[in-house]
C-alpha cells in the first residue's frame, strides 16, 4: 500500500485556501485568502515553492487561464485540489480534530 | 513593467517556463498596488526559495552534477596545462635556451593563462544546463561553490588530499542539512 503524503503546516494552509477559493484559486487570491484568514501574509517565495511542491506531489492540479494586460500578458495559473489532495487534507484535519477533542482552549469548544 | 522579460528569465532558471510566466504575472498584478521594489524583491525571494528547494530536494543529483562539472573543469585545466607546456617549450626551442627572452608576464601569455576561466565556465555552464533542465541555476551554484572550495583550499596552505576531503565534507554537510530541513519542514504535521 502506498503511504499517504505527509503535509507540513504551510502546505495545509495553502490547500485549505485553494479549497475555500474554489474556481478562483491562483497565486494572488491564494495569498490574499491566507492573509485574511490567518492574519499572516505569506512571502512569495514560500507560497510559490509550496504550490510547486504540492503540484509535484500530485495533490493539486493546475490549468492556465487567459493572459491579461494587467499581468504583462501572462496567464493566471489556477489551482484545484484533486482527490488525493482532498484525502490528504481531510486526514490531516481529522488528526488535528482528534488531538483537539477534550482540550480546553479559550474561545474554542470541541465535543 | 518594462523588465518583466528579465524577471521571467530569472525565474525560468529555477522552474519551468510556464510556471515562471504565471508567477511573474501574479507578482506583476500585485505590483500595481505595491510598487516596483516589491515586485523585484518578490522575484528574487521566489528565485532564491525555488533554488534552495532544487538543492535541498535533490541533494545527491545536484551535488553529483556539480562533481561532474568539477571533473570537466579539471580536464580542461589539465589540457590547458599540457598545451601551455608544449607551447612554452616550442617557444623556448625556437627562441633559444634559458635564460631566454620569453616574458611570462607579457599580454599574450596573460591572455593565454586567463583564457580557461571564461572558456571552461561557459562550457561547463552549457553542459550543466543540458544535464539539469529546470535546475540549471542549482547545478551551476553548487558547481561554483565546489570549484571555489577546490581553488581556495590549496591557497590556504592545505594539500590536495585535505582540499578534496574538505570539499566532500562541506558539500555532503550542505546536502545533509538540506535533507534535515526538508524532513522537519514536512514531518512535524504528518497527522
Amino acid at each position: 500500500m502506498q503511504s499517504a503524503p505527509s503535509l507540513g503546516e504551510f502546505e495545509q494552509v495553502v490547500l485549505l485556501a485553494i479549497l475555500r477559493l474554489g474556481d478562483n484559486a491562483y497565486g494572488v487570491t491564494i495569498a490574499a485568502e491566507i492573509t485574511a484568514c490567518t492574519r499572516r501574509e505569506p512571502g512569495p517565495g514560500a507560497l510559490y515553492t509550496t504550490l510547486d511542491r504540492l503540484e509535484d506531489k500530485r495533490l493539486v492540479t493546475s490549468r492556465l487561464g487567459d493572459p491579461t494586460p494587467q499581468r504583462g500578458g501572462r496567464a493566471k495559473r489556477y489551482f484545484a485540489l484533486n482527490a488525493k489532495g482532498l484525502a490528504a487534507i481531510t486526514r490531516a484535519q481529522q488528526s488535528y480534530r482528534r488531538l483537539l477533542e477534550g482540550c480546553k482552549l479559550p474561545g474554542l469548544t470541541y465535543a | 513593467m518594462h523588465n518583466i522579460h528579465i524577471a521571467e528569465w530569472i525565474l525560468s532558471l529555477v522552474t519551468s517556463r510556464d510556471r515562471a510566466a504565471s508567477t511573474v504575472g501574479d507578482l506583476a498584478e500585485e505590483a500595481a498596488a505595491r510598487g516596483v521594489v516589491w515586485f523585484w524583491s518578490g522575484i528574487l525571494r521566489t528565485a532564491a526559495s525555488l533554488l534552495w528547494r532544487d538543492v535541498s530536494e535533490n541533494p545527491v543529483r545536484v551535488t553529483g552534477l556539480a562533481f561532474l562539472g568539477l571533473a570537466v573543469y579539471i580536464g580542461i585545466d589539465l589540457l590547458h596545462a599540457g598545451l601551455s607546456g608544449v607551447a612554452f617549450f616550442w617557444a623556448a626551442r625556437a627562441i633559444g635556451p634559458p635564460p631566454h627572452p620569453l616574458h611570462l608576464d607579457s599580454i599574450g601569455w596573460k591572455i593565454w593563462f586567463a583564457a580557461p576561466i571564461p572558456v571552461s565556465s561557459l562550457c561547463i555552464g552549457r553542459i550543466l544546463a543540458r544535464w539539469a533542465p529546470g535546475r540549471e541555476l542549482a547545478a551551476c551554484a553548487m558547481y561554483a561553490i565546489l570549484v571555489s572550495i577546490f581553488n581556495l583550499a590549496p591557497m590556504l596552505g592545505d594539500n590536495g588530499g585535505f582540499s578534496a576531503l574538505l570539499c566532500i565534507l562541506l558539500v555532503s554537510s550542505a546536502a545533509a542539512w538540506g535533507r534535515h530541513r526538508r524532513h522537519f519542514a514536512t514531518r512535524p504535521t504528518p497527522l
